[in-house]
């Protein structure tokens, strides 16, 4: 055994030693890049021209390796969660229902009900906005469109997969604001972490923003 | 021509530099090390991809059938100005996915247990990444660490202990006891070294980022974690009586994070970083539902251990476990 350790540490010669050195420097400038990204963005259009040329060169091999990430874990400022609420319509008889992503009431397996949250908080965060920017660069423009019929494609996957699943004959999705609320909400006005006048319906493609109650009666929680 | 020497003697400062730095780096990537810390890794890292396997299992044709949540089509346009690729993308039939979850699965459990380790961790890694290119839009942190660890197991023998690998060599070679002793390769510390070095940049990204944010100077970030109840696993909001408590904790989750990646290479400093990292993560994992979050950054974390000293356990573990089963 130690015969066959000692003849894979003598594949290290230098000259190997230098090609790995060309390839640890390589990884490590593309494990650092998109973190280095993200922190050098401030929104689209504030973006550092530097590292943009940086990711260019980085992007298809971080994308390739899934090292694409930011890192950015509960940052800045963590505050509230983005919900998706399903609305179900049928034509069978049956009574609407709602399905929720996450269903707060079925947390086991934990994980799988947090890839539901997760489902919820990444399809928000894709949200793009409901008019074209303007007064942006063509390239924004371009980018936003894009953006906005992912988003679409999105939605209407999602949109199907609830109807087979429960044999809906409409489904409407909504996004929910969920903010926690402040210690004198809590302490002083006594009102528990998931009151219903914690949740908010964020801006929808009717452009509406609208403040509803929370959870209402004779609801049925899925996903 | 007379100015030879000076020339030659202005030059020696920035050559001995040069010289001390490639020998600096030449000890820290290419020195032998032995395997047993990468061998733990390998056991709790196969462990959690195969129950992470099996919660997929669970649900499998809402995430990767015809009628997925995000259908291969949408994640494939998702993709489309990246560079990623699934082969989850062609397929959509339930016959199909359930024989494919059986396989990644098998894979995983083979991983785990060290079998054929060195084909078989960069197969647990191409599935591992080919899943996550595939489920975008349901992944979190937790795929993120599961993917690193898979890539960086991989470059080393991690097989050479603690698995079957280790315990078929040994009894070909009529050992009594299957002992993984005296396996000190470079592509061991390569990997360690890779381990660490991107664990560092995801603590120092992970802290610049809480650093932007105001909530994380004046404590209240803290708050908003625990009483977020979508995250809430255990409820832990009467800390937010105590307002100071949590304004510390913040800040030296902020000091900790964002230092980590200068203060874990001193022996001296290095228990103190890694014993916060167990009750930063553990704490996560506990209160904020994310136990599986938990454990992977946890196991990440082992890379710093000695593998003396994770072979120092695994003996005495040994032993106990054969005291207890010799007794009568």
């Amino acid at each position: 055994m130690n015969s066959r350790v000692s003849s894979e540490n003598d594949v290290w010669r230098l000259p190997v030693r230098r090609l790995v050195t060309a390839g640890l420097v390589f990884h490590l400038l593309a494990v650092v890049v998109p973190p280095l990204q993200l922190a050098t963005t401030s929104s689209p259009v504030m973006r550092s021209p530097f590292m943009d040329q940086v990711g260019w060169v980085f992007q298809p091999y971080d994308d390739a390796l899934f090292l694409n990430h930011g890192y950015a874990f509960f940052a800045p400022n963590p505050g509230s969660n983005f919900l998706l609420w399903a609305r179900l319509e049928f034509t069978d008889g049956r009574q609407p229902i709602i399905v929720r992503l996450p269903d707060t009431d079925q947390r086991f397996p934990r994980l799988m009900y947090h890839r539901h949250f997760m489902l919820s908080e990444h399809f928000n965060g894709a949200y793009p906005g409901y008019e074209e920017p303007v007064d942006a660069p063509a390239e924004l423009v371009v980018g936003w469109k894009r953006s906005r019929q992912i988003f679409k494609q999105r939605e209407a996957s999602m949109i199907r997969h609830l109807t087979e699943k429960y044999g809906a004959s409409r489904v409407t999705l909504e996004r929910w604001e969920h903010r926690p609320p402040s210690t004198i909400e809590m302490f002083q006005g006594r009102i528990p972490i998931d009151a219903p006048e914690l949740y908010r319906r964020v801006d929808s493609d009717r452009g509406n923003e609208r403040a509803k109650s929370g959870r209402g009666q004779g609801e049925v929680n899925g996903g | 021509m007379a100015d030879r020497p000076m020339t030659r003697r202005r030059l020696d400062g920035p050559l001995t530099w040069f010289e001390q730095m490639q020998r600096g780096w030449d000890q820290f990537w290419f020195r032998s090390r032995s395997v047993y810390t990468l061998a733990l890794m390998r056991v709790i890292t196969g462990l959690m991809l195969c129950y992470n396997q099996i919660i997929w299992g669970t649900q499998l044709e809402a995430f990767l059938g015809a009628n997925a949540w995000i259908s291969s089509a949408t994640s494939r346009a998702m993709a489309e100005q990246g560079f990623t690729w699934s082969f989850l993308w062609y397929v959509d039939s339930p016959g199909l996915l359930w024989a494919i979850q059986f396989l990644i699965l098998a894979v995983f459990i083979l991983f785990t247990v060290g079998w054929r380790t060195r084909p078989i961790s960069v197969l647990a890694w191409l599935l591992t990444i080919s899943m996550c290119h595939r489920l975008q839009g349901a992944l979190f942190g937790f795929d993120q660490v599961l993917a690193v660890l898979t890539m960086y197991l991989m470059i080393a023998p991690c097989g050479a202990a603690y698995s079957l690998d280790a315990y078929l060599a040994a009894r070909r070679k009529n050992d009594s006891v299957p002992s993984p002793r005296g396996k000190a390769t470079i592509s061991c510390n390569v990997a360690t070294r890779l381990l660490q070095c991107h664990l560092c940049v995801i603590y120092l990204f992970g802290g610049l980022a809480k650093v932007r944010g105001e909530s994380w100077w004046d404590g209240s970030a803290m708050w908003n974690v625990l009483a977020n109840f979508e995250y809430q696993s255990l409820d832990m909001t009467l800390l937010g009586r105590v307002p100071w408590l949590l304004a510390v904790l913040a800040l030296v989750t902020v000091f900790w994070e964002t230092f980590y990646c200068a203060l874990i290479w001193p022996r001296w400093s290095r228990p103190l970083v890694l014993g916060l990292a167990l009750l930063i993560h553990g704490g996560i994992g506990i209160a904020l539902g994310m136990a599986t979050f938990g454990i992977a950054m946890i196991t990440l974390n082992l890379c710093f251990l000695e593998p003396s000293t994770v072979d120092s356990w695994f003996q005495s573990g040994t032993r106990w476990v054969q005291k207890w089963t010799n007794r009568p």
